[in-house]
């Protein structure tokens, strides 16, 4: 109780937790393009004079699956993946944060908001410890 | 390209499991290798003055298994190639195949030698479910991506865009079971219909278990030679042209969305320019089609038929052997399997019995075959729709 949370190492810089979940992407400072995931070279220009760049909260849904057979056994079934279109022109991708029974209310086009959330489960000594990344929550319309 | 690249010789091993298990033979990688190999050399023996030792350079394509210092050699050990032909391993994902193909015609063109081979193997048998794509090697991969749910949410963008149908998604599988059927060197061979195919198990919806094709164990070969080597054998197959790119980065909402592939259109536009050839040109395609999405998105990038109407074209049959425009007359990934390595050699071996009117592939003869395309598209990394495109045009229109 009141562990630590383990941020999955590769995409720690990712995202901030604090005050709010947001992604960083880069922002090239020559040609103001914006990049996500972050890179220390901008893409367009070559440029290395880049800088961190919080992208909005929410996005649109391009696509989404529900994966019923896992690439690792570290990840529980189903779970359910998506890219989102973000605002700043980046898509990203990301699994959902949502429970089962709202499956089926799923579709292209909904918004979603970056959320802190459980994304797979390592062992650790013989205990299974959940692992954490940012995650993107559908909001569904009542 | 520079000198003239020709394909003299070709041979494959039956894609299978051949893990031991269930009545099948246990073989090695390496051995699997050397039978396509020693195929490819026995074929070219047939058709022209050959002498194996005389091979100048080798690729090999193998990406996830094998034995990690030297696969490739110990496939050439076997033949006792070793000491006089060297071999680089090649490794590009789905694509590595078509890459070793494509280092050999680079090499030849620029004049470098006049006999290259190209292999690819792979033995993926043992592992079950969704290839593993690197969890804690790539982010993506690390969030919990599967080919599987990439080319299922590319799937279910097409139909949100276009209106696909899921039925259309089950005529691939059902046409390229067709085709495998009469392929001896597929794995799977029992025809099906759109109903079998919906109704197997969900992998990552919309596509179920059809849908996907099954990894496992295979090699192919291909020998090719320069235009000197070429004029003295029997019914050699021109490379029109060869092209290997790698995938975008990043992608942007506002420059489409992932019901196309951004790399594949490239290649082929690349691929149609360098040959100053147009896709009304093309016989029949081999495709990646690891998913049956992958088929209907092939052909969009590939115009056969405009963008958004791959589902139509495969339910209107355009698609099948005896079609306007065949599609994987081998029965393709979905049904031969895709051992990694092995596929894009393996579909540049169909191409040329295909071009040949060999009789290996009477039973699936494309009538009039003359310009075939190949494509493979390999991995997937963050960020990039995938991370290599291949692809390789071939002819029979030989003008010494």
């Amino acid at each position: 109780m009141g562990e630590e949370k383990i941020i999955e190492p590769l995409v720690k810089n990712w995202f901030i937790t604090e005050p709010e979940v947001r992604l960083v992407g880069t922002k090239c400072k020559r040609c103001r393009k914006i990049f996500f995931p972050p890179t220390t070279v901008c893409p367009e220009c070559f440029s290395q004079d880049v800088e961190k760049y919080l992208l909005s909260k929410e996005g649109e849904i391009h696509s989404f699956s529900i994966v019923r057979v896992p690439p690792d056994p570290s990840f529980k079934v189903p779970y359910v993946l998506a890219y989102i279109d973000m605002p700043e022109d980046v898509r990203v991708f990301t699994q959902l944060e949502v429970e089962e029974k709202d499956y089926a209310k799923l579709k292209i086009g909904l918004k979603a908001y970056s959320v802190l959330g459980v994304t797979r489960y390592e062992n650790r000594d013989g205990k299974e410890v959940p692992i954490y990344s940012y995650k993107f929550k559908p909001i569904f319309k009542e | 390209m520079g000198e003239g690249v020709y394909v003299i010789g070709v041979g494959q091993t039956k894609f299978d499991r051949f893990d031991g298990t269930k009545g099948r033979p246990y073989i090695p990688v390496h051995k699997l290798g050397a039978e396509a190999i020693l195929k490819a050399i026995q074929d070219a023996e047939k058709h022209g003055p050959f002498d194996r030792t005389k091979i100048d350079y080798s690729y090999c394509a193998i990406v996830f298994s094998g034995y990690m210092q030297g696969p490739g050699q110990l496939a050439l050990r076997e033949l006792g190639l070793l000491g006089r032909v060297p071999v680089e391993n090649v490794k590009n994902a789905c694509a590595s195949g078509t890459g070793a193909v494509h280092e050999v015609c680079q090499d030849i063109a620029a004049g470098l030698y006049d006999i290259g081979l190209a292999f690819g193997m792979e033995q993926l048998s043992g592992r079950r479910g969704a290839l593993p794509l690197g969890v804690g090697l790539d982010p993506e991969a690390t969030l919990g991506m599967a080919m599987t749910a990439k080319y299922a949410m590319r799937a279910r963008r097409h139909m949100f865009k276009y209106g696909t149908k899921i039925e259309q998604l089950a005529e691939v599988v059902v046409q390229s079971r067709d085709h495998a059927s009469r392929n001896p060197y597929a794995m799977l061979r029992d025809k099906v219909s759109i109903e079998d195919v919906l109704s197997s198990r969900m992998i990552a919806d919309p596509l179920t278990l059809f849908q996907c094709c099954p990894s496992n164990d295979g090699a192919a070969a291909v020998i090719l030679a320069s235009e000197k080597i070429a004029k003295e054998f029997e019914n050699p197959i021109k490379i029109e042209t060869s092209v290997l790119i790698s995938g975008n980065y990043p992608s942007r909402p506002t420059e489409g969305g992932i019901e196309s592939y951004e790399s594949l259109a490239r290649l082929m536009d690349i691929l149609y320019k360098k040959s100053n050839l147009t896709p009304k040109d093309i016989s029949f395609a081999e495709v990646h089609d690891a998913f049956s999405i992958g088929a209907i998105i092939a052909v969009e990038c590939s115009k056969f038929c405009p963008k958004g109407e791959g589902g139509k074209f495969f339910e209107e049959g355009h698609t099948k052997i005896d079609g306007d425009k065949p599609i994987n007359p081998s029965g393709g990934l979905l049904s031969c399997g895709h051992p990694l390595g092995a596929t894009g050699v393996r579909q540049v071996v169909e191409a040329v019995w295909q071009l040949r009117r060999d009789p290996e592939i009477k039973d699936r003869q494309v009538k009039d075959a003359e310009i075939a395309v190949t494509e493979t598209l390999g991995g997937g990394v963050t960020g990039m729709d995938v991370a290599a495109a291949g692809g390789i045009i071939l002819s029979n229109r030989i003008k010494w």
